[in-house]
């Protein structure tokens, strides 16, 4: 068994799959607790890690994607 | 959103993918829309507490996305699709072993700035595992033969080259390509034994002798 954080959003709760730091930032791969299809991707605050955001754009969304097939594929 | 096919005219073990790319592009933009809007939330630090298969489903789910998604990002074809998807699915046993095993034993540097793996400690792991060589394949899949090398010099072997030469392998290709074929005959053996689980389970009053129903 694994101690895994809860998150919610939008009402529904989502666990923390995976965490992968990249510089300032630490990604958050995120799987809803009732549809395992149901998934996203969330970022901590640069200057509070305490603080969940949504990722700004596209662009980030794609550099997020990129980093988990890094840490998947090693 | 893959279906498998084995490809049985040989004991090759080759699969082969079929990707529903449209599904594939659904599920990312579905993905990329919803973890770029919403709202900023504070981190309340709550847990639960889930199975070790539920959990590398799941992250095979989020990993399988994103790796598709790439390669649709990408442009690339269908094959190069079924290619990551192939990687993804195939590697459950070395995804295990790198979040069970490896993981711990990644440390950063003082400086915060790069990890270092305690090769004593993993060499003691792959001593300890049940299958040495199934373990020292999922070791070298992961961290690569330089530092697997260096894990191996805690070991009886004292280093990979000496490991190879004591299996018969000429070259770390040779021996990847015998345990890829060895994992995946043992997975295909765990699907069919839950498989045949199943389906006793579904139909009690059946009794399977010789390979035959009675």
């Amino acid at each position: 068994m694994k101690d895994l954080e809860v998150v919610e959003i939008d009402g529904e709760s989502y666990v923390i799959i995976k965490e992968v730091k990249h510089e300032d930032t630490s990604y958050l791969y995120l799987s809803n607790i009732n549809d395992e299809e149901d998934t996203l991707i969330r970022k901590t605050d640069k200057n509070d890690k305490e603080i969940i955001l949504p990722l700004e754009n596209e662009q980030e969304f794609e550099l997020a994607c990129n980093l988990l097939l890094k840490y998947t594929m090693i | 959103m893959t279906n498998y096919r084995r490809n049985s005219n040989d004991f090759g073990h080759h699969y082969e993918f079929e990707v529903d790319e449209e599904r594939a592009r659904r599920n990312y933009e579905r993905m990329k829309k919803r973890s770029t809007s919403g709202k900023t939330l504070r981190r309340k630090r709550d847990y639960i507490r889930m199975s070790k298969k539920d959990f590398l489903l799941r992250l095979k789910a989020i990993a399988g996305i994103t790796a598709v998604s790439t390669a649709l990002l990408l442009g690339a074809s269908n094959i190069a699709i079924s290619q990551i998807r192939d990687i993804i699915v195939r590697d459950e046993a070395k995804l295990e072993f790198f979040e069970e095993v490896i993981v711990p034993e990644k440390h950063r540097t003082d400086n915060g700035k790069y990890f270092f793996y305690d090769y004593e400690d993993l060499a003691e792991k792959l001593e300890n595992s049940e299958d040495f060589d199934e373990a020292v394949y999922l070791l070298f899949v992961n961290i690569g033969e330089y530092q697997t090398g260096l894990v191996l010099e805690h070991t009886e072997f004292g280093s990979f080259h000496a490991y190879l030469e004591k299996r018969g392998y000429e070259t770390a290709e040779d021996f990847r390509k015998d345990m890829d074929q060895r994992i995946l005959i043992n997975l295909e053996i765990n699907q069919k034994e839950e498989e045949l689980k199943r389906m006793s389970e579904e139909h009690p009053e059946t009794e399977i002798v010789g390979g035959k129903a009675l």
